[in-house]
């Protein structure tokens, strides 16, 4: 009796795993791909989390174009202490000099962050109206971005508020 | 019917590596909350009214800051669940995706409030700074 199990001596029997399969297997890791489908109440929250993305976007770049103006009119500030219009001394001028660069650097984030939440949230609305992973994953990745970029600016202002702590303890032990 | 969610090795990378910055995020706003609570609480030298002030706007600040990490920490968690298990994807993601709406519109509600603020300070700041000169 022949053998027509997977494996068995019938040459006519077909391969259960071919070298495609097993190429697919192996390059399937970088690749998103297929159809998915949210249900209705998964694409609602998914409409009302993208809603609220974008109005933080054009709030941050509301704020920026706020901070550029207070920039330009401190940098005005600056110019009539060069001119001598205004009582200040060199140390003043040092101080507002810093919070422009403060400013502008602040702005600089913000816009950045808007722009990547934006670019977010468009791809959240693309991947659920399309029912595709990849324009989703595209979505996390955006949003990862603007998470990191808040991230590294959370842990300097963390160190910006412990380092006069540490400072005025080390004065104090000091003394 | 909860489905999986087809997202590459690599997708998933990422996005567990999202949970853990969300996650960060979370841990360092509270930590810099409660210092900088604290900081205000023990060098306010205020008395009567002023002490209340600053009271109450540290601990709106503090109540802030945790509101808004426990909706991230939550959201990261979210995901963290959908990158590195399988089976129940859908659902994780949209519980993600509804925290992260909790994050954004709280986030959203005081932008608008701070920026209003802001924008009638730096309005009044241009009027008289400019009719200084």
């Amino acid at each position: 009796m022949e053998d027509n199990s997977p494996g068995g001596d019938n040459p006519y029997q077909p391969p259960v795993e071919s070298a495609d399969t097993f190429t697919a297997a192996a390059v399937d890791d970088t690749a998103t791909s297929g159809k998915m489908q949210l249900s209705d109440h998964g694409c609602i929250v998914v409409q009302r989390l993208t809603r609220w993305m974008r109005i933080v976007s054009v709030c941050q770049y509301i704020a920026t174009g706020l901070l550029v103006v207070a920039g330009i009119f401190m940098f005005v500030l600056l110019s009539k202490i060069d001119t001598g219009g205004f009582a200040g001394s060199s140390a003043s001028k040092i101080t507002i000099g810093m919070s422009i660069a403060t400013i502008l650097l602040i702005g600089l984030l913000l816009l950045m962050g808007a722009r990547w939440l934006r670019a977010s949230a468009n791809q959240f609305d693309e991947g659920v109206l399309a029912n595709e992973e990849a324009p989703l994953a595209g979505g996390f990745r955006q949003l990862r971005v603007y998470l990191i970029l808040y991230g590294i600016y959370g842990i300097i202002n963390l160190v910006m508020t412990i380092l006069p702590l540490v400072w005025s303890k080390a004065a104090t032990w000091g003394n | 019917m909860q489905q999986r969610i087809n997202f590459s090795q690599r997708d998933e990378q990422k996005i567990s590596s999202l949970a853990n910055w969300a996650t960060l995020i979370a841990v360092v706003s509270v930590v810099s909350g409660v210092l900088e609570t604290g900081t205000k609480l023990l060098t306010n030298g205020g008395e009567g009214a002023q002490l209340i002030g600053t009271l109450l706007g540290a601990m709106l600040g503090l109540g802030i800051a945790l509101l808004l990490s426990v909706f991230l920490y939550q959201a990261g968690q979210s995901f963290r669940l959908m990158a590195t298990t399988d089976g129940a994807d859908e659902h994780y993601l949209i519980q993600g995706f509804d925290k992260l709406r909790a994050y954004f519109m709280a986030m959203g509600i005081i932008l608008i409030i701070v920026l209003s603020i802001g924008g009638l300070v730096l309005l009044g700041a241009l009027t008289c700074g400019l009719s200084r000169f």
